[in-house]
């Protein structure tokens, strides 16, 4: 019984491959989407938004369109309260600097006014073109380091130079440290802007029912209660009379991580529209256009290391190419930068770091956020530092890692961390040292890079809870109410199998609710890898309550200590003697008896352990735990064409504990192709304020036959705050790819890469200027 | 509707589809549909005004399929990319036929697109023109009153020759002593549009290249022969140094009209490694 | 324009504007929402179905044009309860994430297994290169379909 017990996915399901919960309506494809919803005389919406990059408003006309047949409603900033939201406002107030829909001043090419409702898509396109809008256009600038110039455009008023945000981060004494060091270098790395190109676009749908006064907005997302938040803001309204309902979401990746004007503009339009719903979607061309990029950044770096490998300073600068309002950029840039001390276990640290306003579209949160920016640069840095003094990249990394159960320079807790087991079990899996320095004769190469990950971070608000709810049915069969939303990763089947597991019942008896404003409790929302471990630890709390309650019931019938008892795969058992007391469906029958009838509701809410960061200085606990990652690319380099094969890419990954091996993996793959994707031609091109690549074919990502073999290597590290010791895992993977293969073509062909993507023109004037170089 | 109101016919016969193509205005003839159907969406998104009738040739049994007989390679203009991909008659010098199509869009697209399409739509960019040209392949018509019309693929391209009438098929000899290559390259390792394509074909007589035929598709405007290069490799033996000193033989008018540093130089790798390759196939006959 | 179009083995008459796509039909008119559409620029694959038996892009294709033609779409996979065997190893072996491109890919992976009932990994790979999966499921998806083949073929 017990052999077939531990066999059996569905008991004891953590740690175990549970197909998802909700995967039979994703492969029959009966799920609905945002972007299926149609509901009885539904209207589409389409946003006015600006033709410049830069302009004041003079005058809205909008009396023509409102006469086209079919438009049902028109909105502007007339409509509104004119308040302002942004994504970082609890520490960076003066950050909030957007308004739903402009009224004064427009700051780049789609910049929203106002928005359309009409009973057709075309219909509403149309009235688009019947809309007058006069603007005054100011002169505008279009690249981070030219804005920076006293001679340049204000773009907003509130600041000087278009600098939105200074993060100096200074730690130690960096000059001393450069002067004590034995070998210094300089780097200059630019990275590129990207998209975040989720299969499915930006969708909403908002019903405002008028006898309530009561918003519906379903929409897909990462995070519900954070749109809730905004549009509670803008429209004064109290939290409980607006509805966010998460739809099945097709991957968001950072772009659906705060209320965008078109979330907005679906509300208000149905308000005007006398409570018929209106749906606002992006195309694709919108989507590239007027939603959320990466910030291309210019990364400066001038570090120094003693002759025996210890880095005795790294110093710099950072320029972020922001776009026309703030979004998520002050977390981006402080991921850009703090997060060095998660990695190495230096004292003296001292780095800039600017983002910049331009009149481009907006840059926002992208998986990693700028972790992956920092990431090519610092481990492309750390490796050409280690060149410098004839060291090994691997010794040289061991020798400067951070270890467990540590409080960094900038006061972050690490309790957990496996990064040198990590090194250790990557370094052993690709073959290190049979290759690396060995096979530049055949052009092959091999690179390492190092990254660390947070499990969350307190972003836009004071705390960053997660709450869940546990109902158990007469019946047995459980509802488990969570806010974490599951845009893919699989968080509705990990915290499914967190609550079977610890309920001690069946996966099976679970039904997943989650991301409902209205019903379940409150989450941030699934960013910086935070769902396992913050999610999971409440639905943990919430399984132990509700267990407890159950077992109460139990002892005081039998009149049993209830410490002695225990459920376990849909056993109550008595953990002293071993032997079954009752099955979990007696129990629970008991549980709704005539003696007892009592309902079993568990709840749990976890606040992870950690401390606001103090942005004026880099100091501060930014998470709960901290996970970690060695990643090796094998490359092979043909010095013909220009092109790199990726050979392979190995990942060792502290994960805490696995609740579900194979999501994990998943999130590690798709995180190695993502990171793959930027290094060699994902590439959001701008010119004058406008995408000019805004489609599939012109801006390239990953497909089937770019795939390389790659290797996952779970290191288990136990964390002693994650739930079962599970730490998040959702995006770090991408952090140290590019660095990694910029490595490793170092190793092939020693030409050095420090501007992505690569593309194979790039290597070919590279190997070009190192021939010139040699003669 | 993502396309504008149109009037949508479906012949039978390339006669009805002739006759219906000489009475209408404002038509565009519907093949594969992978410009034209996307063409039709995009020009309503940017509000152009587009054609008021499609005639489609799916129904046209008359021009679907392929057949080699005789050494003659007769493929019918609605055969699609998959379906001559997959004729099991592509030898020798048919074979870079085969690979043309092999690396032509995405499956899906492959599916769906003909060669008549490829070769009709007039983009300077699509793959097979060049192939065609290099093979020596004769394009048959049928003009507006269903008379049949022929020309060689190289005057229909190089010429620029507009025609109104309808592509019915395209007729490549088969020739076992004929040597071919197909080169092409894109700007990353994403799947990609050529930047750039060349076919090399060449007979080989008594160990010698003769009647040789390089065409490059610059992509930028229609395939071009490179009549130097032809003339130098004329009469040279076959031999593994040939390739090299064929770099110095090129018309730098055409790679010298190209404003990308690295279009060019993949071009010379590519002609380098498409006479190379020939060579290679030689060897091993 | 009046049509019959055979929609996962259920004949069907239409009578069409002529301007609609395949894609319009199918989702609109026939309320079959599985297919979707991520690019409606024939980049993504996201709209894949099976006509006449090959992979083919909804978004695309003229409704008209598909006159007397036989369309495969994700919903005629499963009978009931049962799961096609492609749609079960896609949910065993992890090849699903957000789920959007699922039906596309997996109609793509049916078109190439009713074609080539033993595929290798390379075949796999070449044959799903008309859709996108921004989570990058792509590996698992491999093993899905190479899982499915064998067990079909038995």
């Amino acid at each position: 019984m017990a052999e077939n017990k531990k066999d059996n996915l569905y008991l004891n399901p953590v740690g175990k491959n549970v197909p998802r919960i909700d995967g039979r309506g994703l492969v029959t494809g009966q799920t609905k989407f945002t972007y299926d919803i149609k509901l009885p005389n539904m209207l589409y919406g389409k946003m006015i938004r600006s033709p410049h990059p830069h302009a004041l408003i003079k005058n809205i006309d909008t009396s023509k369109a409102q006469k086209l047949p079919g438009v049902k409603a028109i909105v502007t900033a007339a409509d509104t309260e004119n308040i302002k939201f942004g994504s970082n406002e609890f520490f960076f107030p003066h950050t909030v600097d957007q308004l739903p829909f402009e009224s004064e001043k427009v700051r780049y090419i789609g910049d929203e006014i106002g928005a359309v409702a009409a009973v057709d898509e075309e219909t509403a396109v149309a009235a688009l073109k019947l809309i007058d809008v006069e603007y005054e256009i100011l002169p505008a600038v279009f690249d981070a380091v030219e804005a920076m110039k006293p001679t340049s455009p204000s773009i907003h008023s509130h600041v000087r130079n278009n600098i939105g945000l200074i993060l100096p981060v200074n730690f130690g004494n960096s000059e001393r440290g450069l002067r004590e060091s034995d070998y210094i270098r300089e780097d200059i790395f630019y990275t590129q802007s990207a998209a975040h190109a989720c299969m499915e676009t930006h969708v909403c749908v908002g019903q405002w029912e008028e006898f309530s006064n009561k918003i519906t907005l379903w929409i897909s997302h990462q995070a519900p209660f954070k749109v809730r938040e905004a549009l509670a803001k803008c429209l004064k309204m109290n939290l409980n009379s607006i509805r966010v309902i998460k739809m099945a979401s097709g991957g968001g990746f950072g772009g659906k991580l705060e209320m965008l004007p078109m979330d907005f503009a679906a509300c208000l339009l149905s308000k005007k529209a006398s409570g018929l719903p209106v749906k606002m979607c992006y195309t694709r061309e919108e989507e590239f256009s007027f939603s959320r990029r990466k910030h291309n950044m210019i990364y400066k770096l001038r570090s120094g290391v003693k002759k025996d490998g210890t880095i005795m300073a790294i110093t710099g600068e950072v320029i972020a190419d922001g776009g026309a309002y703030c979004s998520y950029g002050p977390t981006v840039l402080a991921a850009a930068t703090m997060r060095i001390f998660m990695v190495y276990n230096i004292k003296n640290l001292k780095i800039s770091g600017y983002r910049v306003y331009t009149n481009t579209p907006i840059s926002g949160a992208i998986r990693g956020f700028g972790g992956v920016q920092s990431g090519f640069s610092i481990e492309s840095h750390m490796d050409m530092l280690a060149d410098g003094i004839g060291m090994d990249p691997i010794e040289f990394r061991l020798k400067n890692i951070t270890g467990p159960n540590m409080v960094t320079t900038n006061k972050m807790i690490i309790s957990s961390n496996g990064l040198r087991e990590c090194i250790e079990k990557v370094t052993e899996a690709c073959d290190w040292k049979n290759k690396y320095r060995k096979q530049s004769h055949i052009c092959r190469g091999i690179g390492i890079g190092i990254a660390a990950d947070v499990m969350g971070s307190k972003m836009y608000k004071s705390h960053e809870s997660a709450g869940s709810i546990i109902k158990i049915e007469e019946d047995g069969s459980v509802y488990l109410f969570t806010g974490a939303a599951d845009t893919g990763q699989g968080s509705n089947t990990v915290l499914s199998q967190i609550a079977a597991h610890e309920l001690g019942v069946d996966f099976n008896r679970i039904k997943c609710t989650s991301a409902d404003t209205e019903i379940t409790p409150f989450d941030t929302g699934s960013f910086a890898s935070r769902v396992t471990f913050i999610s999971g630890n409440a639905t943990l709390l919430a399984a132990k309550d509700a267990k407890k309650q159950i077992l109460e019931i139990v002892a005081n019938e039998l009149k049993l200590d209830a410490e002695i008892l225990d459920i376990q795969a849909e056993e109550v058992i008595n953990k002293d003697s071993g032997s079954v007391v009752m099955t979990f469906s007696k129990a629970l029958e008991l549980c709704y008896s005539f003696n007892y009838g009592k309902q079993i509701i568990g709840t749990g809410s976890f606040n992870p352990r950690t401390t606001p960061i103090d942005f004026r200085t880099g100091e501060g606990n930014v998470s709960g735990s901290y996970g970690f990652e060695a990643q090796v690319a094998e490359v092979e380099v043909n010095k013909e064409t220009g092109e790199i094969t990726v050979l392979k890419l190995w990942d060792a990954h502290d994960i805490g504990k696995a609740i579900n091996p194979q999501s994990v993996e998943g999130q590690i793959e798709g995180s190695l192709i993502m990171g793959l994707g930027y290094t060699f031609f994902e590439d959001l091109k701008m010119r004058n304020g406008k995408v000019m690549n805004a489609n599939f074919a012109n801006y390239k990502v990953p497909r089937s036959i770019n795939i390389p073999p790659m290797e996952s290597i779970f290191v288990e590290t136990k964390d002693p705050q994650g739930p079962y010791g599970a730490k998040g895992m959702g995006e770090a993977a991408l952090l140290p790819t590019s660095a990694a293969i910029a490595n490793a073509v170092f190793d092939a062909v020693g030409i050095r890469l420090k501007e992505l993507p690569f593309t194979p023109d790039k290597i070919i004037k590279a190997l070009k200027e190192q021939e010139l170089n040699d003669i | 509707m993502l396309i504008n109101p149109i009037k949508f016919y479906r012949p039978q016969t390339i006669q009805e589809a002739a006759e219906l193509y000489s009475s209408l205005d404002s038509v565009k003839l519907l093949a594969g549909g992978t410009f034209v159907v996307n063409n039709l969406k995009s020009s309503k998104k940017a509000g152009r005004k587009t054609n008021d009738n499609l005639i489609s040739l799916k129904g046209i049994n008359e021009l679907k399929g392929s057949s080699l007989s005789k050494g003659s390679l007769t493929i019918n203009s609605m055969a699609t990319i998959t379906e001559i991909f997959e004729f099991s008659g592509l030898k020798d010098n048919l074979s870079v036929l085969k690979d043309a199509c092999s690396t032509l869009g995405t499956t899906q697209i492959r599916n769906m697109a003909t060669i008549g399409g490829n070769i009709a739509c007039r983009y300077t960019w699509t793959e097979l023109p060049a192939v065609l040209i290099a093979l020596e392949a004769t394009l048959n018509f049928a003009d507006k009153n269903n008379k049949p019309k022929s020309m060689s693929a190289e005057e229909f391209f190089l010429n620029s020759a507009k025609t109104d009438d309808i592509l019915t098929s395209i007729v490549i000899e088969h020739d076992t002593d004929s040597f071919c290559s197909y080169q092409r390259f894109t700007r990353s390792a994403a799947i990609d549009l050529p930047l750039g394509a060349l076919c090399i074909r060449t007979d080989i007589a008594s160990g010698c290249f003769s009647n040789t035929k390089v065409v490059l598709n610059t992509t930028n405007s229609f395939p071009k022969r490179d009549s130097t290069l032809e003339a130098f490799l004329n009469g040279k033996k076959a031999a593994d140094n040939i390739a090299d000193s064929a770099l110095n033989n090129i018309d730098e008018n055409i790679l010298g009209k190209l404003n990308n540093e690295y279009q060019e130089h993949m071009f010379r790798i590519s002609i380098k490694n498409a006479v190379k390759n020939i060579i290679k196939d030689l060897k091993t006959k | 324009m009046k049509i019959t179009l055979t929609v996962n083995g259920k004949q069907h008459e239409l009578d069409l504007n002529g301007n609609e796509t395949l894609l319009e039909v199918i989702r609109d008119h026939l309320k079959l929402t599985g297919t979707k559409s991520s690019c409606d620029e024939a980049e993504c694959g996201s709209c894949t179905v099976i006509i006449n038996g090959r992979s083919a892009l909804s978004c695309i294709t003229i409704a008209c044009d598909c006159d007397g033609f036989s369309v495969e779409t994700i919903e005629g996979l499963s009978s009931g309860e049962e799961l096609h065997p492609i749609q079960q190893a896609f949910l065993d072996k992890g090849a699903v994430q957000c789920g959007f491109c699922t039906p596309g890919m997996i109609m793509s992976s049916k078109a190439l297994l009713d074609n080539n009932p033993r595929p290798s990994k390379e075949e796999i790979k070449k044959s799903l290169d008309g859709n996108l999966c921004r989570c990058a499921c792509y590996q698992k998806i491999f093993e899905a379909v190479y899982t499915a083949a064998d067990k079909m073929a038995k």
